[in-house]
């Protein structure tokens, strides 16, 4: 982003060789957002009814919870590991919101207040795990993703918590989600939803705080090198910490709009969100050549995927392709962002005969295979 | 040590018909920095060919392209007369060169132990059997030492490389690279980590692989190595040969000649004053690396003048820097910064008193890769370039611009990614980015490491100024380096001062006896004394 977008300014290429690589620049920086422009049309254009407002407004509703979650994951991704407990949060916090109102008859807000608590907590968990006990994030977060899995079948005794269902012991349970809760991904604004309202605000919040803060920045720095970071006087810890805890909050926030939209404490709620929301974190990678975690690139990722998704699905694609989908698209990112190397590459000396005169020993010109065999192995 | 008609010189002049080794034209370069500009040279059969140049002059790229690690952009490397391209190190391995890097740790897996190490080859070989076996394992790694005559025990074998010394380490390595029967051998500053004990015994190694007829290309920035060992020695400066020397029969090397093409100027023109103590700013005291260290440190530095710490790789001295900034603990020892008691617990508390670090590693501990300078330069005092907590990227711009002018340094802007900036001026900007605070005591590891000439002036001319107003603590591993920036040179030995002594009373010879005093009981040979001569004027 900001912090990367000057490599070009100081190159002097001759001309047949900038050409391929001024093109190559240009399509790892914004390949993916020209794709999303060019399906978004394409799909308008021979299918009716996804270019209306309604359907794209729903592609954003539907992409909300994952990507909220996905942002919470960016920020864990740019101090150490991607969080790989967002979707257990997620659907833990959905049970917990159900369990509030439906068991114990709470109020929306309380709800609210319970599930983003419970999210904090695990995410300090995580954080500890990580920060203080040494665990390497993925298998620390991916520890606590099976243990809150568990713990929320455990909780609702591996039934969908529903109102009016009898427990065990006879009584039948009188809660309902409340109009308040239901609202959240219910009701409208303008014609947008308010859980839409809610990602769009949580997106730019994180961006602007990415980007533009001072804290943003020093996140950056713990991840790009955390001991230069500390030698620095960064307190290092805390700000791995933070993120961890974040994502948790983040994830629960996911699950509050999730359980809005579904009115039940549905066991298997927010699994599939996890691997959504990676492959919404790593697509954000590719965009505008970024080649890190980021809030604009978790975003554009969660839109290029929703409208993929759903231009494939109002086209017939049946709804177990799905997946199939994502992975391609993923891959197709992680090509722009790794595979594709903009600007200054190293050419390696075309010592053949050949070019023996000094005179044109530069190596910029002469395409032998022995150039193209050390391109590939200097990653 | 042997004397100097002994050393198989006369036997390999006669030898050296056949060009093992010849480089054309060759040029590198890394963004806008060139760092070499058309080297040529060319290594006769059973030659030890020195290859000198100061910190930054291009030693180390060349090496790389010799060895495979990175292709050149211009320019041929011929073996035995034949053009050849290393795509990679195994290529350049097949072709018969074989490489020790300066840092042994580059070339050891610290985990496994050191027969696995020593192992290493056949482990990745096709042939060998799918199963591991420690005891063959251990049967080649003997064999691999026997290439070197060295003989290591059992425990030794078994022990992981983390645990052994680090002149273990650059034997093993040395061991590995022999085992693949090299026509070429290249030593990229084998020394830095030895004694002088040690580097006596590799020399003569290294004298008994040239008389089988071994080839060596033998790189340092030490005159006494070129003195003792080579038969003839190349300059490199600025990324181009100044030119190739032979010793004069039965007086050795012109060192005159050899420094005006090593340094741009007559060696006299860098002489300078001593600059007297100000009033102490820190102590030190009681100083305990490690708990059970019998011996305990007290140091006092002092604003007005340089300090610097000299001592090998292993003294302690990262450690005793690392400890005075808060980021690491060692066995015991007391601080007090202007008369207070100063306990910092992590960097960030000593940064608020105004004690700074360069660290010794720029990659891996000072820059964050893929960051313009402006970031780099502000991320410790990035609170006072914000409005409320955002950024103020305009202030931060017109304050590097100010820091680049002041240091001089060369890059196309604030925004341009540090990694376009060649060597001296990324350390330029890691140092420049304290110059933002007010530096009570300014603590620099290893500052002229991989630092092109011209900066290590302007660095050393920034260090010195800053002087003025803090106490300022070098750490090196360099004499020459020592003796070129300091006032007043502290010689570190595993934990304890062996020296402590005023530029005009330290001598080249006293120094280096200082730094390895309790491994080799009586000073150093005198063979090192017609350099030292040579050097001293020049510091």
């Amino acid at each position: 982003m900001n912090l990367r977008d000057s490599t070009s300014t100081a190159r002097r290429t001759p001309l047949p060789a900038a050409f391929p690589a001024a093109l190559g620049d240009f399509v790892v920086r914004y390949g993916i957002i020209l794709v999303g422009v060019t399906l978004y049309i394409a799909f308008s254009a021979t299918t009716t009814g996804f270019g209306t407002w309604d359907n794209t407004v729903s592609i954003l509703q539907i992409q909300a919870v994952a990507a909220i979650a996905a942002l919470g994951m960016t920020l864990t991704a740019i101090v150490g590991d991607l969080d790989l407990s967002v979707g257990a949060v997620t659907g833990l916090s959905v049970t917990v919101a159900a369990e509030a109102m439906i068991h114990y008859e709470l109020t929306g807000p309380s709800a609210i207040v319970i599930c983003l608590l419970v999210g904090l907590l695990v995410g300090c968990v995580n954080a500890t795990l990580i920060v203080f006990l040494n665990i390497p994030p993925l298998l620390a977060t991916l520890g606590t993703m099976f243990t809150i899995q568990g713990l929320k079948r455990w909780l609702v005794d591996g039934q969908t918590l529903t109102t009016g269902m009898k427990l065990g012991d006879g009584t039948v349970v009188k809660g309902r989600f409340t109009d308040d809760f239901t609202a959240i991904d219910g009701d409208k604004l303008f014609g947008i939803p308010y859980s839409v309202y809610l990602f769009l605000v949580i997106a730019l919040l994180l961006w602007v705080f990415l980007q533009r803060t001072r804290h943003g920045r020093v996140f950056y720095a713990v991840g790009g090198n955390e001991e230069a970071a500390r030698l620095a006087g960064t307190r290092v810890k805390r700000y791995k910490f933070a993120a961890y805890a974040i994502s948790g909050v983040l994830a629960a926030t996911a699950g509050i709009i999730l359980a809005s939209r579904l009115r039940q404490g549905d066991v298997t709620a927010g699994d599939s969100s996890l691997l959504d929301a990676v492959a919404m974190t790593l697509v954000g990678y590719a965009v505008l050549g970024a080649k890190k975690p980021n809030a604009l690139g978790t975003f554009v990722g969660a839109v290029f995927i929703g409208l993929i998704l759903q231009g494939l699905t109002m086209r017939g694609l049946p709804y177990y392709t799905q997946d199939l989908i994502k992975g391609l698209v993923l891959i197709f990112a992680l090509l722009m962002s790794f595979s594709l190397r903009r600007g200054r590459r190293r050419r390696a000396v075309a010592a053949t005969p050949a070019s023996a005169d000094p005179s044109t020993g530069t190596g910029a010109d002469v395409p032998t295979t022995a150039p193209a065999i050390a391109e590939s192995t200097h990653g | 040590m042997q004397p100097r008609q002994d050393d198989g010189r006369e036997d390999r002049r006669d030898r050296r018909r056949d060009t093992v080794l010849e480089v054309r034209d060759i040029s590198k370069s890394y963004g806008p920095n060139r760092v070499l500009r058309g080297v040529g040279l060319r290594i006769g059969a059973g030659d030890i060919y020195g290859l000198m140049g100061a910190n930054g002059a291009g030693k180390s790229t060349l090496i790389k392209i010799l060895s495979g690690a990175e292709s050149p952009d211009g320019g041929e490397i011929l073996r035995d007369g034949e053009v050849v391209v290393f795509p990679d190190p195994l290529a350049a391995q097949r072709s018969g060169i074989g490489t020790v890097h300066q840092n042994p740790n580059d070339g050891v897996i610290l985990d496994m132990t050191v027969a696995e190490n020593l192992a290493l080859d056949r482990l990745g070989d096709r042939s060998s059997p799918i199963l591991f076996s420690r005891r063959r394992t251990e049967a080649q790694a003997v064999e691999v030492a026997a290439t070197l005559g060295l003989r290591f025990d059992r425990q030794t074998l078994r022990s992981p490389v983390r645990d052994v010394g680090v002149s273990e380490r650059q034997l093993l390595v040395l061991a590995r690279a022999l085992s693949r029967k090299p026509r070429l051998l290249i030593l990229d500053e084998p020394t830095s980590a030895l004694s002088a004990e040690e580097s006596a015994r590799l020399f003569d190694l290294v004298r008994a692989l040239a008389a089988d007829g071994m080839t060596v290309l033998f790189v340092t920035h030490k005159l006494a190595e070129i003195d003792q060992l080579c038969d003839r020695v190349g300059v490199l400066r600025d990324g181009a040969m100044q030119g190739e020397f032979e010793p004069v029969p039965g007086r050795g090397f012109d060192w005159t000649t050899v420094l005006t093409a090593l340094f741009d100027r007559t060696p006299a023109e860098s002489e300078r004053a001593e600059l007297p103590p100000g009033e102490p700013v820190l102590a030190l005291e009681g100083v305990r690396l490690r708990e059970d260290d019998p011996h305990s440190l007290d140091l006092e530095l002092h604003r007005g003048h340089v300090t610097v710490l000299l001592g090998l790789l292993g003294s302690g001295k990262t450690e005793l820097l690392e400890w005075i900034f808060g980021a690491t603990s060692i066995g015991a020892g007391r601080r007090t910064l202007d008369g207070r008691p100063f306990d910092p617990g992590y960097p960030g508390a000593a940064i608020k008193r105004g004690v700074y670090l360069v660290p010794e590693s720029r990659h891996e501990q000072a820059i964050i890769p893929g960051w313009p300078i402006r970031s780099q330069l502000t991320l410790p005092f990035a609170s006072t370039f914000t409005r409320g907590t955002l950024m103020r990227t305009g202030a931060e711009r017109r304050a590097t611009a100010t820091m680049m002018r002041d240091l001089g340094v060369v890059a196309a802007g604030p925004d341009a990614p540090i990694e376009t900036l060649s060597g001296g001026n990324q350390q330029k900007v890691v140092i420049g980015r304290w110059l933002l605070g007010e530096p009570r005591v300014l603590l620099l590891d290893e500052p002229f490491r991989g630092v092109d000439i011209n900066a290590r002036h302007d660095i050393g001319a920034t260090v010195r100024e800053l002087a003025a107003t803090a106490a300022v603590l070098v750490a090196t591993s360099d004499v020459d380096e020592a003796l070129e920036v300091g006032d007043r040179i502290v010689v570190l030995d595993r934990g304890r001062i062996t020296a402590d002594l005023a530029l005009g009373d330290a001598g080249r010879d006293r120094l280096i006896a200082a730094m390895s005093v309790r491994r080799t009981p009586s000073p150093p040979p005198s063979e090192a004394a017609p350099s030292a001569a040579g050097k001293e004027s020049h510091a």
